[in-house]
């Protein structure tokens, strides 16, 4: 199923929560919506659902307009943040709960509440109450629950956020094969950078209300179109510098390199990631001023003439290890480099 | 690690249980124990029981229906007031708590101007002349006064509610009344079969509406009120005790460790708001209608309320008067005084004492601790009426029952002329309400905050009134003023125990109606309503100007620091 929506707009008493939103999501294809708290995700999420309707705008499933649908008739099923599970059911109940709704058969739904179970690794789990469930338990069973009904959209709205890291990771490899094999369209909110790296198609990056860019992770990553995606996606440096007109030749220059560039508007931002910096005989000195190990890198807070630069390198017990106030000469490749325009 | 507490925690703790033991488990077995093992006692004889069961019957008849009908009179109520968003709501959500500031038999009131004999409707209107009296009157005045109990009980529970459950199931494909019949409802269930047995258990207790409205329908506990003050027969009060005891405790127990274990709200605050987005324009309609009716008749109770105190006799003489408040201004003003003074000293003294005990028994993990939360709730359980034949059975030796042995010689005095007794068997009722307060607030605070103050060198005492304290400012006012307003009205546990020195309001309330006078009755039932608005009123004011003027202290100690 195929979604597209536009010109969504959603206010709450005055706050606007979605500023004239248009979006497409491909058939088949898992679209993460990642943006800090309050910016409009969980909204955006619930007017696809139905469970909030908008004040302006349409949404199309399949080019049918379905944006006076009600929740009901929507078959998208949302896996929650806070799980929402019927407190009042056991397991099996909460995932037979949208089969009952339909009036499938009995014994068709005790088949199809089997399956689901094994899909969600939670075989044996059927007459547990929710309250006997752990964190993982529950988000599997939200999970089955959505997933029994065979929904044509998959919704997800930081279904992982109550989760510790190694769950995290083991939970979104697992909603990511599951959604590879079932091929149904999801959206999947989050505001963790890393999660919607690693799990989406594509990313929509948002910000008050707002899209500031769509893309597929590695376009989201390498080239974020303008600074708040850049700041959001764990760009630190940030060198603004103003361009060099020296014989006709355009160019501007950073740590005494100079980079030629085409035709570009006169302000303009460079981005170099933490990790795209390299330690070089040929290199530019810089000084140590602070350094936060992370276990596998080291983040180097670096003072290079009068720029501050954080560099990401890699922990190897045969290099050795450098101490504050050592002096270090760094480089980095022109390629890595990336360039957008703009006034801060 | 397990934490020590200091001598000075365990001789409080220690008098504290005394004081649960001797004011609340003593009186409640001497009414078990004399009932039971009296010189020939009626309990095990035929005709003592039968008579007691008939009795019981009623009480089952007229209890089962006001408790169906008022509990699902709260459910839809809270529903309405607050779920659905209309104009006026704010406004409906106070009226609807007015029933409170009176005991419920003043219905009775209004329901005789109306139906009596002579009333406005049934005579004037209808020009019938049937009696009104009997077990449908003191159904419905109950209901009138206990569906606000049961809306203000399922209330609390419904702000809780998680509307995340109902998108949930809107989301899998229910439509709103599957969700209603398969989610919201269940969900509530827990919440609504134990307000259904408080309602049980106040409709049970309330012996004054029978004995005004049912006429020959009498029901266990107003039996009690006869045969101890008309027919001077402990013994077969006793036995009709007994019998009453047995389902309130029941349903007691049921409640407190069965139900309360299941509830499925969590404690923590859901910011989210409750109101239905969209709503069916029907059912909205009728929820409407519903609650509007409902409050219209809590409307008209106090409309003819406040006609009956101006009119000279009703059904007879409609000329307006002022006779009655002028009686009560000129004359009758003590029993007022009483009532406040009571419902003061007993709300303050209650309301800490059960606070005090909710900390020690979640914070100081002391021994006997489900033995404490069980007596001291107890109360809750007996009927008013029964707990005070309690204290009248346990303590009609003088010094409190202990001169059975000291004055061997002496003959039983009724209390001794003790003023202090009905002080102290409020107290022992109010400690429920400090301890539920209590309880709630500390649910919500980390035991380590007060470890931490320890690690900084505080004392225990000074942890207690600088840390603790505090923070239970707000829980403590909120259970004295839902004290103070159940102590404006309360009867049954003190009518047995009041001398004519220190007759209350409600007494005289229910004497004057007793004795068929309606416009004396109406009279000081309005006044003693407006009292207790106007003191409830005083009360927050001041509260609030405390709170006002400690906010101004603070921000004017932080600019000295500045200075
Ligand atoms: N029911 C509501 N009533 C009023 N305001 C609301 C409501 N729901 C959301 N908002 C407001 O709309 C804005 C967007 O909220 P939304 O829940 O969509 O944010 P979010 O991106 O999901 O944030 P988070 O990451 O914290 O979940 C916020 O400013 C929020 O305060
Ligand atoms: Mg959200």
């Amino acid at each position: 199923m195929e979604i597209k929506i536009r010109n969504m707009v959603k206010k709450f008493n005055g706050v606007t929560a979605i500023n004239d939103i248009s979006l497409e999501v491909i058939e088949g294809e898992m679209l993460a919506l990642l943006g800090s708290s309050g910016c409009g995700k969980t909204t955006l999420l619930r007017t696809i659902a139905g469970l909030i309707h908008q004040d302006c705008g349409e949404i199309y499933f399949n080019n049918m307009e379905v944006s006076d649908w009600p929740a009901q008739k929507r078959n998208a099923a949302m896996v929650f943040q806070n799980y929402a599970l019927f407190p009042h059911m056991n397991v099996s109940e909460n995932i037979a709960y949208g089969l009952k709704i339909r009036k499938t058969e009995k014994k068709e739904i005790e088949k199809k509440v089997a399956e689901v179970l094994e899909k969600v690794k939670l075989i044996g789990f059927g007459k547990r109450k929710i309250q006997e469930l752990s964190g993982g338990q529950k988000q599997r069973v939200a999970l089955a629950r959505s997933l029994v009904i065979e929904p044509d959209i998959l919704l997800f709205d930081e279904p992982l956020s109550n989760l510790d890291e190694k769950l995290r990771v083991s939970m979104r490899q697992e909603i990511r094969r599951i959604q590879k094999d079932t091929n149904i369209t999801s959206v999947y909110v989050t505001h963790d950078q890393r999660e919607a790296l690693s799990i989406a198609d594509r990313i929509v990056v948002m910000d008050s209300g707002k899209i500031c860019q769509i893309g597929t992770p590695e376009e989201i990553y390498y080239r974020p179109a303008n600074l708040f995606t850049a700041d959001f996606m764990g760009h630190l440096n940030v060198f603004s510098c103003g361009i060099i007109e020296e014989n006709g030749e355009r160019y501007y220059e950073l740590f005494g390199k100079k980079i030629p560039i085409e035709n570009r508007g006169k302000s303009i931002k460079i981005l170099l990631r933490p990790e795209e910096i390299d330690i070089s005989k040929n290199g530019v000195d810089a000084l140590i001023l602070d350094i936060e190990p992370f276990g596998s890198v080291s983040r180097y807070k670096l003072k290079c003439k009068n720029d501050i630069i954080y560099a990401d390198f890699i922990n190897r017990r045969r290099v050795g290890s450098f101490k504050v106030n050592d002096y270090i000469k760094i480089d980095f490749d022109v390629s890595a480099i990336h360039v957008i325009e703009g006034e801060l | 690690m397990k934490q020590k507490n200091s001598k000075l925690i365990k001789i409080l703790y220690g008098l504290i249980i005394g004081f649960l033991v001797y004011f609340i488990l003593l009186p409640v077995m001497s009414v078990i124990v004399y009932g039971i093992k009296s010189e020939n006692s009626l309990f095990f004889s035929m005709k003592g029981l039968e008579r007691s069961l008939g009795y019981l019957k009623n009480s089952l008849i007229v209890s089962f229906s006001v408790t169906a009908i008022a509990t699902c009179t709260g459910v839809m109520l809270a529903f309405t007031l607050n779920r659905i968003k209309f104009v006026g709501r704010g406004l409906l959500k106070l009226l609807v708590l007015l029933p409170f500031v009176n005991p419920p038999f003043v219905g009775s009131i209004s329901y005789i101007m109306l139906f009596g004999r002579r009333g406005l409707i049934s005579n004037k209107l209808l020009g019938l002349s049937i009696s009104p009296y009997g077990p449908w009157g003191i159904v419905v005045i109950q209901v009138l006064g206990l569906s606000s109990l049961a809306y203000i009980l399922i209330a609390s529970s419904i702000k809780k509610t998680d509307t995340t459950l109902e998108a949930a199931a809107r989301n899998l494909g229910a439509n709103e009344n599957d969700i209603l019949r398969s989610i919201t409802i269940p969900m509530m269930l827990p919440e609504i079969s134990s307000t259904a047995l408080l309602v049980f258990l106040a409709s049970m207790a309330d012996f004054s509406t029978p004995l005004i409205i049912g006429g020959n329908f009498q029901t266990l506990a107003s039996d009690l009120y006869i045969q101890i003050t008309g027919l001077f027969d402990m013994k077969s009060a006793a036995v009709s005790g007994l019998i009453l005891l047995i389902p309130c405790i029941a349903a007691f127990v049921i409640q407190k460790y069965h139900l309360q274990k299941k509830s499925y709200f969590t404690e923590e605050t859901l910011s989210s708001s409750i109101e239905y987005e969209e709503i069916n324009a029907y059912t909205k309609f009728f929820l409407i209608s519903f609650t509007a009716i409902f409050i219209s008749f809590i409307f008209i109770k106090y409309f003819f309320i406040i006609v009956g105190a101006f009119t000279k006799q009703w059904g007879y003489n409609y000329t307006l008067t002022f006779s009655h408040v002028n009686e009560l201004i000129g004359k009758q003003y003590k029993p007022f005084i009483n009532s406040i003074k009571l419902a003061f000293i007993t709300a303050s003294l209650g309301s800490f004492l059960g606070m005090l005990i909710a900390y020690l028994i979640r914070f100081k993990k002391l021994f006997l601790s489900n033995f404490v939360d069980f007596a001291a709730t107890l109360p809750a359980a007996v009927p008013g009426i029964l707990f005070g034949i309690g204290y009248l059975v346990a303590f009609k030796y003088p010094i409190l029952g202990i001169g059975k042995w000291i004055f061997t010689d002496i003959k039983p005095w009724i209390l001794l002329g003790t003023g202090s007794i009905i002080y102290l068997i409020m107290i022992a009722r109010f400690i429920n309400t400090g301890l539920r307060s209590g309880y709630a607030l500390l649910e919500h605070i980390n035991p380590d905050m007060e470890k931490a103050s320890y690690n900084l060198g505080a004392g225990e005492i000074e942890t207690f009134f600088r840390i603790m304290a505090p923070l239970m400012k707000d829980a403590f006012f909120a259970s004295f003023i839902r004290a103070f307003t159940s102590g404006m009205i309360t009867l049954g546990a003190i009518i047995f125990l009041l001398m004519p020195s220190n007759k209350v309001a409600v007494q005289q309330i229910f004497q004057v109606v007793n004795g068929g006078n309606i416009g004396a009755g109406a009279a000081i039932s309005l006044t003693l309503s407006l009292l207790t608005l106007f003191l409830l009123g005083v009360f927050y004011t001041l509260f609030n100007i405390v709170e006002y003027m400690k906010v101004i202290k603070r921000n004017k100690d932080r600019l000295n620091i500045w200075k």
